[in-house]
């Protein structure tokens, strides 16, 4: 009885890959923040969930679209081996649609965005090690 | 517990792909004065730690334990979840409440996106998400059932229902037998999050710990 419980195929395979049986809700603390973002604009009502569903639609049929394209037909019978996370590219498409919503609602420009995004890449991480000088005497 | 980015001195691989990507949005947007970086730690803990499968679940056990609030709930199923304190919310319009019984079997799907009823079940859990999922529970719903590990008798009739920005679905599974002298607390502990949303039934003893928070 036990075993006929056991989850197996595709599907067994992607709940198999959740770490936490219960499924952690973020898998990367990038997801939860991209979540927040689009929640929290729309409920200010910089634009209506209903605009960013549409455009969230549309990402992911881009997503299997491409998954198909790349991988043949069954790749949406599986998890998309393309895909950076191994939990599939939701949330990439997530934040896409939300990059993309800013942009035409000219909230930030394409341009200031990949401007702050050069910055943050190039600016050093900040070092752990404390950088103090030696010491002022050996005695 | 999710920090905020912007004060991780202990990171030190440089930001790349998306979390870069977020970083910038998220650092512009507060500098513009859009979004209040409060807010955001909020939502988060939010729907990671607040909202869950166990709203459902007790949602659940009362229906099995009060047949007037069950009447209730599948007439409108908004206004008797919030007799039990369960508010209202995002993704939480005109929810339904589908009841499985002898004869019938529910199962949910969004075929588009991810649609789903937050405030009883939290967010969605990968697999509802994947092309897997959206497209075989209408093309071999029963097969998308025996993966997990769920044989539904030739008798009873399947129902798969499409999720969308109107409409949002909970599966009322069968109360497991065995389960009279149980209380409603307990009901409420082994309601799976699976069982609301259609792919499985409530085992009864448990399987394993019930999967929910």
């Amino acid at each position: 009885m036990t075993d006929a419980l056991k989850p197996r195929g595709d599907i067994g395979t992607l709940m198999a890959t959740a770490t936490d049986p219960a499924g952690a809700v973020f898998a990367e603390p990038w997801e939860a923040r991209a979540f927040a973002l689009a929640l929290t604009l729309s409920g200010d009502g910089q634009f209506s969930w209903d605009e960013f569903r549409e455009r969230l639609i549309a990402e992911i049929a881009r997503a299997d679209a491409e998954a198909v394209h790349d991988h043949g037909a069954s790749a949406i019978h599986t998890d998309h081996p393309a895909s950076d996370s191994p939990r599939g590219p939701y949330y990439e498409c997530w934040l896409a649609t939300l990059e993309k919503l800013l942009r035409e609602k000219a909230l930030l420009t394409g341009d200031e965005i990949e401007r702050r995004a050069a910055a943050i890449a190039a600016s050093p991480p900040a070092p752990t090690k404390s950088q103090g000088r030696g010491p002022i005497k050996i005695a | 517990m999710i920090h905020d980015d912007n004060h991780d001195h202990d990171h030190n691989a440089p930001d790349s792909g998306p979390t870069l990507r977020v970083k910038a949005l998220e650092t512009l947007l507060i500098e513009k004065g859009l979004v209040d970086p409060n807010a955001l730690d909020a939502l988060v803990d939010t729907y990671e730690h607040k909202v869950g499968p166990r709203n459902g679940a007790r949602v659940v056990a009362r229906a099995w334990t009060d047949p007037a609030f069950k009447a209730r709930l599948l007439d409108d199923a908004a206004v008797a979840i919030a007799e039990i304190g369960i508010a209202a919310g995002p993704q939480g319009e005109h929810l339904t409440v589908l009841e499985n019984t002898s004869t019938v079997h529910n199962m949910v799907v969004c075929t588009l996106c991810s649609c789903y009823p937050w405030p009883v079940l939290g967010l969605p859990p990968v697999w509802y998400k994947s092309a897997a999922y959206r497209s075989r529970a209408v093309s071999d719903p029963r097969g998308v059932l025996r993966e997990f590990g769920f044989e539904l008798p030739a008798g009873v009739e399947l129902r798969v229902w499409d999720s969308s920005a109107e409409l949002r679905y909970m599966v009322l599974p069968m109360r497991p037998s065995g389960t009279e002298q149980l209380g409603e607390d307990e009901l409420g502990a082994i309601v799976t999050r699976d069982s609301m949303i259609g792919t499985g039934v409530v085992p009864y003893p448990p399987a394993e710990p019930a999967a929910t928070k």
